[in-house]
């Protein structure tokens, strides 16, 4: 049993990777999947849909094109598939450094995840054995949140959060990850429903971002 | 006559103690039906409907903990729910029991000297037992 500081959480519109991603085994050009693992050592995490990449050796900036959980099949290991295909002539080494780009929310100060399922009543009546207490099951689940933050609208998380605010366009969900600590994570898809933005005399200025959740809240825990 | 302390309570749900536990609520209810006849005067008369009951249950939240766990997955997962027994502890002895459903859960991380914590919110199917021994 173990219990997690809030000071060592944080958020990301995307994934994120506890430890030291390297290829495992050569990749060839042309190739739009391969493996990574931690090169002996840890590495856990969540990569999403939309995450990018660059590998050693090779300018070219890639994009994940599908969700995977790091050690889902094998501990510390997890395959990618990714655009563009390999570009170099030589492909890429063996044990080349994977660096991902951050999708960490700057300043993050504190975030809430509620799933729900709303409670669906199935008393019955009957003849031979009335019922003695009521009995129920449950609907599908929905969830929703709060991201706080001390605004900045420099970061491009939280640019990102806020511009959806407040367009009027048809919204177009996010990833999003909230992470207890870099091994231990909440994640799935949200739609920013509102934001409190307050600034206060003697205070610095914060942001209550609420979402709600689209999909599937799936807890990852190493 | 005796007194509880709440520092020796503790949940078990499913057989499995919930890990790095803080503190639980039953709220058991029965609705009030009126039964006033027309032209009383002395005063409205009630009955009751049969019982209710919700409660709460408040951990430092620990998905690698097995009970913790099993409450977590089942308000995440959308599947038709099965009821698991939880035991609402005041000592080893002296619990109320019932089948219960996770309505609601809700994780807090928060900066400065807090735990990130979980509060489940359920639903219990069936009657509360209480056993005091």
């Amino acid at each position: 049993m173990s219990t997690y500081r809030g000071v060592d959480g944080f958020a990301a519109l995307g994934g994120a990777v506890d430890g030291t991603p390297l290829t495992k085994g050569s990749v060839s050009q042309g190739a739009s999947s391969a493996t990574l693992d931690g090169g002996g050592s840890a590495l856990n995490g969540v990569l999403r849909a939309g995450d990018t990449f660059t590998v050693a050796g090779d300018e070219q900036e890639y994009t994940l094109t599908a969700d995977v959980v790091i050690g889902a099949v094998t501990p510390n290991e997890v395959g990618i598939n990714f655009s563009p295909t390999v570009q170099p002539g030589g492909g890429w080494d063996d044990n080349a450094a994977v660096s991902f780009v951050s999708n960490s929310i700057a300043e993050v100060i504190g975030w809430e995840a509620d799933v729900s399922r709303e409670d669906l009543e199935t008393t019955a009546y009957s003849e031979t054995s009335p019922p003695q207490a009521k009995t129920f099951t449950l609907d599908i689940p929905e969830w929703r949140g709060t991201i706080r933050v001390q605004l900045d609208y420099d970061d491009p998380e939280q640019k990102e959060v806020i511009d959806l605010l407040v367009a009027g366009s048809v919204p177009t969900a996010l990833s999003c990850l909230l992470a207890t600590d870099g091994g231990r994570q909440f994640w799935g898809d949200i739609h920013p429903s509102s934001g409190r933005i307050a600034s206060r005399r003697g205070a610095i200025v914060e942001a209550d971002l609420k979402f709600a959740g689209t999909g599937a809240l799936t807890p990852n825990w190493k | 006559m005796a007194t509880l302390r709440g520092s020796d309570g503790t949940l078990q749900y499913d057989s499995n103690a919930v890990g790095e536990f803080q503190d639980w609520e039953l709220d058991i209810s029965r609705e009030e039906i009126e039964t006033t006849a027309s032209g009383v005067t002395s005063g409205k008369t009630f009955t009751l409907d049969i019982p209710g009951t919700t409660g709460r249950i408040r951990a430092n939240c620990d998905y690698g903990d097995t009970a913790q766990a099993a409450l977590l997955d089942q308000v995440v997962d959308g599947a038709v729910p099965t009821p698991a027994t939880a035991q609402f502890r005041c000592s080893a002895t002296k619990y109320f029991s019932g089948s219960i459903l996770v309505t609601n859960a809700r994780i807090v991380s928060q900066r400065g000297p807090n735990n990130i914590t979980v509060e489940f919110s359920v639903r219990v199917t069936g009657a509360v037992t209480v056993t005091w021994s």
